[in-house]
């Protein structure tokens, strides 16, 4: 176990790595700006992180992997900003919600999109014709071709992933 | 009831997050009768956690419902449609880049994470599934698993990515050959039960045949590196196969739901366990060479954190929790 003398403070990191950070989320993004601002966003999430930062072995292996993360999160806000538009472009008679309101809606997405990820297509699909439409689970087996036992199932798995994400 | 989260992220017993789960399951079927409804309502006054639970079920139900307030449906689903399918690319396109940084413990964890998008099934840490494909061939996905399955006109292709699959093959009417994949070679079986596990990190594959015999392929060659008969396990690498050995029953036993030993060494039941933990398991050397008999249940939520809990029991060791998913053990 490392000793005090050998451990890492926020500070400490942020002065010897920052720019390799934003260096390797450069390589990552081409452009300089996001990197930027994703190397903050980096740094930020360590705050209340002091003690595992004290135990840190390979720290440059451990921002790379909390930068990951902030990558991910990155890349699913700008994929649901862009397929919002699309959506809304694609509507028959497109109303334009006022900015405030597509940020809202955009930041509720967010979460909803941040719980479900990696689950499988049509397990999100099940899960959101029950919470987002409230339609019944055989509306649902009817309307998919599926049995009602495999609506349960999904429903079932969704809602664990939820709550792992929420509370875990 | 006030607590600081970041002091008690998840107070709540499993048990009654599973139950929970189960009741709003239940009550958003539109299919409940009153009988079922006297159950959980019964079940929501016995215990204040229980109540607490059911509050955290309604609280991730209203922030699902929470855009429909500002947006009209077809919007919101074509929205998380499509940047789901975009994210699961433009992941995928990060990946390659990623190879530079992969050298330490932190991120080995994290890859398969990523690389689960890929593939056609998956499970997740702690997870076990069953999966029966169009002719019958049936497969059980252990613990933290990525196959992709590939069936064409000519062949019946599995590629395992990582994790481990027992597979169970059944006879093609259309005669197409069955043949499992993994980076180090190809497996083709003869009428079948076999089970297979690749570490995304690791260096070869281990093969083990409960039924009937399977060809080992080595990656890239044409001509059979060995045959492995029912009753035999062995482990291979791209250049080589090890000699078969006499398979243990605690090999297979993953696959009915057990974690098996007799007589293993901590460090080795440490390691397999490791697959069904999320988080990091650490097993110091002193501590590693005590000997493990006996046959755990894998199955339910927190299974690792029970199992661990039951070695401290029957063995001399310690447990310290760093965090909820960071374990160290040793010596007590």
């Amino acid at each position: 176990m490392s000793g005090p003398s050998s451990s890492h403070t926020l500070s400490s990191l942020y002065q010897h790595h920052f720019d390799w950070l934003h260096g390797w989320l450069r390589r990552r993004l081409g452009a300089s700006q996001d990197a930027a601002d994703l190397a903050q966003d980096t740094f930020m999430r360590l705050f209340h992180k002091e003690r595992e930062l004290a135990l840190l072995r390979e720290p440059k292996a451990y921002l790379a992997t909390v930068a990951h993360g902030v990558l991910v999160n990155h890349w699913r806000r700008q994929a649901l900003e862009q397929a919002y538009l699309d959506a809304l472009a694609a509507m028959p008679c497109p109303i334009t919600p006022s900015l405030e309101d597509q940020r809202l809606v955009l930041e509720a997405l967010e979460q909803i999109a941040s719980m479900l990820d990696g689950l499988p297509s049509r397990t999100r699909e099940i899960f959101l014709l029950s919470q987002l439409d409230g339609m019944t689970y055989p509306q649902i087996a009817a309307q998919l071709g599926i049995s009602v036992n495999v609506v349960q199932k999904a429903m079932t798995r969704a809602m664990s992933q939820c709550y792992a994400t929420l509370y875990a | 009831m006030n607590q600081p989260s970041h002091l008690h992220p998840d107070n709540l017993h499993p048990d009654i997050i599973a139950t929970a789960i189960h009741w709003f399951v239940r009550s958003a079927s539109g299919t409940m009768d009153p009988q079922e409804e006297l159950a959980r309502n019964d079940w929501l006054a016995a215990h204040p956690d229980h109540e607490l639970a059911w509050q955290r079920m309604h609280g991730i139900a209203g922030k699902i419902q929470q855009p429909a307030r500002m947006q009209s449906l077809p919007v919101l689903h074509a929205t998380l449609k499509t940047s789901a399918q975009q994210q699961r690319r433009r992941v995928l396109k990060g990946l390659v880049w990623a190879g530079t940084v992969l050298t330490s413990g932190w991120l080995l964890k994290d890859e398969p994470a990523l690389r689960r998008l890929t593939a056609d099934h998956s499970t997740a840490i702690g997870e076990q599934r069953q999966l029966t494909l169009a002719e019958g061939t049936a497969l059980t996905l252990d613990s933290n698993t990525l196959v992709n399955i590939d069936y064409s006109k000519h062949m019946r292709r599995v590629t395992l990515l990582h994790g481990r699959v027992m597979i169970n093959t059944a006879a093609d009417a259309a005669g197409r050959p069955f043949v499992l994949v993994t980076r180090d070679g190809e497996l083709r079986p003869v009428g079948t039960r076999f089970s297979v596990s690749r570490d995304a990190h690791g260096k070869h594959t281990h093969l083990a045949v409960s039924a009937g015999a399977v060809e080992i392929y080595l990656a890239g060659s044409q001509t059979p590196a060995r045959t492995v008969l029912a009753g035999q396990e062995t482990d291979f690498y791209p250049t080589h196969a090890l000699a078969p050995q006499l398979l243990s029953a605690s090999t297979t036993a993953w696959a009915d739901g057990m974690l098996s030993a007799e007589r293993m060494p901590l460090a080795e039941f440490i390691q397999e366990l490791a697959r069904y933990h999320q988080g990091w398991l650490h097993c110091n050397d002193a501590a590693g060479q005590l000997l493990v008999t006996g046959t755990y249940p894998l199955t339910g939520a927190d299974a690792s954190l029970r199992i661990l809990q039951a070695l401290q029991a029957t063995l001399p060791i310690s447990l310290q929790f760093r965090t909820r998913y960071w374990v160290g053990i040793s010596l007590a």
